[in-house]
């Protein structure tokens, strides 16, 4: 028996040794891979550098796939959307820069900037005094949000403010983590406790949309272009309506991490908004996939632009 | 590199544990119904019950073979859909909305955890020797006498380790609730991430809870199994 456990013991502390001795050499691995693509990287900078003067920075832009209309995956499982348009469009007048798209989900979005994993994210992001602090944000706005939307259905058509539905009484909103609209929701809901419920979500809209029509929360905010346009592709339509707006239009920014390269692009990517907006790009792209330009044209009203 | 924002953890590590009390309810209530299922679909399939034995078995491959997110989102969001769509066959009115999710969730779990603890009896009973069931026999007594008198508690001894493992696991599988909105640790855990984009830290506190409950949880369960074993000595 004791011979037994002595035998034991030794093969675990053998397979702890190799475990261990596995992790770091794997580490080491990574770290190889990682110098080797930084050198890869740095070749092919040079090289195009070589051939065309000035060197191609590569842009990785990180984005959702699923808030259509402004980023989801199209039928050929390619990136598509508003926000990607902008991104395309600018990769296109731009010959210093290259971009290429990637999607996750937004729980790892700004953590993947933190990581190095992305340079750039586009997600119809907002500015707040938390995300400045931890991230970096070019001069320019790339577009306007319409504003947060209170999505409800035909029984509550009188909630057109978050007034209104405080006075209905304990009524429950539906909110996604981290968004902008959550935050302006909890808000309203610190200066006036009590008066509705806020439910949780960490999915994407249609969740919570399926969730107001069922019945089990009242009401949601959030963007109400995206809202019907997700009620249309489901069949809910009938039931969903946007009843009121509960903030203005909010700037929308492209977010960088704080680092050298990320001020750098961000400088370039200012430059190209800006030439986009000039010659009335983004205006076309945001009636191609919005059917209006409002949100661009609601940007002359900023001090970003003219 | 940012360091990490250590006055913010030990603020809102409070924050968080307001999560353990539904990531407790549902690993609790589940371990328990799951149990109950455990055990009357893992003696169907001994005896081969007619029907009972085959509904089982269809269970717990179906149960088995899927991963427990889509039981959960299929559970809480297809149940309803299903409910409307026999609403509009047959004129009912059954409305299931009124049900806080959290009782979708203990269905939910329980069903999960019962197919694993329903193969984990089964093992355990097989393995009291069958001429323990025939020596009750013997004296007079029924199976079902035999069963719960003799067999069963000696299973369920052998069970024990086991058992507690899983529901150490069904702590940190609840985590998968907030998808359907319960706001368990790691959902608290996301909600002040999304309010403050310190993702790290949040998910850190998080951590720092789920690990002193399993622990809490391993040591009662030594204490239990060490009780239940005390006839061996």
């Amino acid at each position: 028996m004791r011979k037994r456990i002595i035998s034991f013991l030794m093969v675990t502390m053998l397979m702890m040794v190799w475990l261990t001795g596995c992790g770091k050499s794997e580490k080491s691995g990574t770290d190889i891979t990682a110098d080797v693509t930084t050198i890869e990287t740095a070749k092919t900078t040079e090289d195009a550098g070589a051939a065309e003067s000035g060197d191609i920075k590569k842009v990785r832009v990180v984005t959702a796939s699923s808030y259509a209309p402004f980023c989801y995956l199209n039928e050929d499982g390619e990136l598509d959307g508003y926000d990607v348009d902008i991104c395309k469009a600018i990769d296109e007048i731009a010959d210093d820069m290259e971009f290429t798209y990637e999607w996750c989900d937004w729980a790892s979005m700004l953590p993947g900037l933190d990581a190095g994993r992305y340079d750039v994210c586009a997600y119809e992001l907002g500015k707040n005094a938390d995300r400045e602090s931890m991230y970096h944000f070019g001069k320019l706005p790339y577009s306007n949000s319409a504003g947060s939307a209170i999505i409800t259905t035909s029984e509550h058509e009188d909630w057109t403010s978050f007034e209104a539905i405080a006075a209905a009484g304990n009524a429950h909103i539906g909110c996604i983590v981290g968004s902008n609209y959550t935050q302006y929701t909890e808000e309203y809901l610190e200066e006036h406790p009590g008066a509705f419920e806020i439910d949780y979500y960490d999915t994407e809209i249609d969740a919570v949309l399926e969730d107001v029509v069922n019945g089990r929360i009242d009401a949601t905010i959030n963007d109400g272009t995206v809202a019907l346009e997700k009620a249309k592709v489901n069949g809910t339509d009938q039931y969903l309506k946007v009843t009121g707006y509960v903030t203005d239009p909010v700037p929308v920014w492209f977010i960088y991490p704080q680092s050298d390269y990320g001020e750098e692009i961000s400088a370039l990517i200012d430059g190209y908004v800006q030439k986009l907006y000039d010659n009335g790009t983004l205006a076309e792209i945001a009636i191609k996939w919005l059917g209006s330009d409002y949100v661009i044209s609601t940007l002359a009203d900023t001090e970003y632009f003219d | 590199m940012r360091g990490l924002d250590w006055d913010f953890m030990l603020e809102n590590l409070l924050t968080i544990a307001k999560g353990i009390s539904y990531t407790m309810e549902i690993a609790v209530v589940s371990i328990i119904f799951g149990g109950v299922l455990g055990l009357v679909t893992a003696l169907a399939r001994m005896y081969r019950t007619p029907v009972l034995s085959q509904i089982s078995s269809v269970y717990i491959a179906i149960i088995r073979g899927t991963p427990l997110m889509v039981q959960i989102l299929v559970v809480y969001y297809g149940i309803p859909r299903f409910l409307q769509w026999v609403n509009a066959e047959y004129g009912t009115n059954m409305d299931i909305n009124s049900i806080p999710a959290i009782y979708f969730m203990y269905f939910c779990f329980s069903l999960y955890i019962g197919s694993y603890l329903s193969e984990l009896l089964r093992g355990c009973i097989a393995s009291v020797d069958s001429g323990q069931l025939e020596a009750c026999y013997s004296i007079g007594m029924t199976t079902a006498q035999g069963m719960t008198r003799v067999v069963l508690p000696q299973a369920l001894v052998s069970a024990l380790p086991n058992f507690g493992n899983n529901f150490i696991g069904l702590i940190k599988d609840a985590s998968l609730a907030f998808t359907v909105s319960i706001p368990e640790i790691l959902g608290q855990a996301k909600i002040l991430a999304g309010r403050t984009s310190k993702f790290l830290e949040a998910y850190l506190d998080a951590a720092i809870i789920y690990f002193i409950i399993c622990f809490i949880s391993q040591q009662i369960l030594r204490i239990l199994e060490k009780k239940s074993r005390r006839h061996e000595r």
